[in-house]
């Protein structure tokens, strides 16, 4: 037969971890209850004659106490005073902001960056080649060239055409220049 | 009871006191804390490696540790537990790093229970100790540290709890369980009931 509350109950009321209302509900149940007698009384034996001191602790050797008082007797090298400044807890927080700010911003430059080149070729694309496109057109009217123009898919090629030719590079930041003699 | 959950606040005031003359750069502060529990600590780190020469590498380890560290020990908290938080830590990452898990559970006898130091401890102590030795080699090494740090540490559960990183009834559990297996170890040796 078992009982569970030896294991929940009895072995914090021996290590003295119950508060007064535990204490008073477990020393009622334990009255009650044989199995937790038993275990009880077994463990108080088994701490009084053999878990105790002269069983269970070892004494180093001379030689290393001397070594251990003459290491750790000087001055612990943070004190109390020293707050959290000294805490390595705070070194380590100060550590990783520093590095979540740096890579929080070099995340957003690339991303915007990228985003300039590829996810929104069009808007740049469309910018700078209507534009370009609008002053090839005034001048092949004014020079009577344009029916040669005409003739150039290049006007009649949607603004796409370019975005797809174009690949982006992060060091013009979004700025795209296209040869249309070229085209 | 009473008187026990007294003696260990008296204890506590003192270790204070100790702690305070550390800090202050005294030596009679580390002296005093390391004189009280120094046997405990190293009986802990003997019985967990099995070697004593390994575990008096890691007391001083323990000791120099706390030294750094002094300025993150919480005051309200009982200085042995800390104490032997670190012990325990050390252990764990000597395991970890040397990997001599399977040398020190065929090696704990030849050290163990020597009791070089202790010269005047009588026959009997000396037997009980190695029967207490054979028995703890039987257990599990979660069982064995919850065992060492209760009974050699006197940790409360829930600081063996938070040192092993478990829930306490999983400690508890672990502790029933120890004490079980060295009864019937004690048993099988005819010593308990004595």
């Amino acid at each position: 037969m078992d009982c569970n509350k030896w294991q929940e109950e009895g072995l914090l009321y021996v290590s003295h971890e119950l508060d007064a209302a535990q204490v008073a509900t477990y020393e009622n149940h334990v009255q009650g209850c044989t199995v937790c007698q038993d275990e009880l009384s077994n463990y108080l034996h088994d701490k009084k004659s053999f878990f105790h001191a002269d069983v269970l602790c070892e004494a180093p050797s001379p030689a290393i106490d001397d070594k251990i008082i003459a290491a750790c007797s000087r001055l612990p090298r943070a004190t109390h005073g020293a707050g959290i400044f000294a805490s390595v807890w705070f070194k380590r927080a100060l550590i990783s902001s520093v590095f979540l700010i740096f890579g929080t911003t070099a995340g957003v430059y690339f991303t915007m960056n990228y985003y300039n080149g590829t996810a929104n070729p069009a808007g740049f694309a469309l910018s700078k080649a209507s534009a370009n496109m609008a002053s090839r057109v005034d001048l092949a009217k004014s020079a009577d060239s344009m029916q040669a123009l005409k003739k150039d898919s290049l006007i009649k090629k949607p603004v796409e055409h370019f975005a797809n030719r174009l690949r982006p590079n992060p060091s013009t930041r979004g700025i795209i220049t296209v040869d249309l003699k070229k085209e | 009871m009473d008187d026990i959950i007294k003696q260990q606040a008296d204890d506590q005031k003192e270790d204070q006191v100790f702690f305070d003359l550390w800090l202050k750069g005294d030596q009679r502060g580390f002296s005093g804390l390391y004189n009280r529990y120094k046997n405990r600590v190293f009986g802990f780190l003997v019985r967990m490696t099995g070697d004593r020469e390994i575990a008096e590498d890691l007391l001083q380890d323990t000791f120099l540790a706390a030294m750094r560290n002094a300025n993150q020990f919480d005051r309200q908290r009982n200085f042995l537990s800390w104490i032997f938080g670190i012990a325990h830590k050390r252990t764990i990452d000597y395991f970890r790093h040397v990997k001599v898990e399977n040398e020190h559970q065929a090696d704990t006898d030849k050290s163990v229970g020597r009791g070089a130091n202790t010269p005047d401890v009588d026959f009997s102590n000396m037997q009980v100790r190695g029967y207490i030795n054979e028995a703890l080699k039987t257990l599990d090494p979660m069982q064995r540290e919850v065992f060492l740090l209760r009974e050699v540490g006197d940790v409360p559960f829930k600081e063996i709890a938070q040192i092993m990183n478990c829930p306490i009834n999983t400690a508890l559990g672990r502790m029933r369980l120890a004490l079980k297996n060295i009864r019937k170890e004690l048993k099988r040796n005819g010593l308990h009931g004595l």
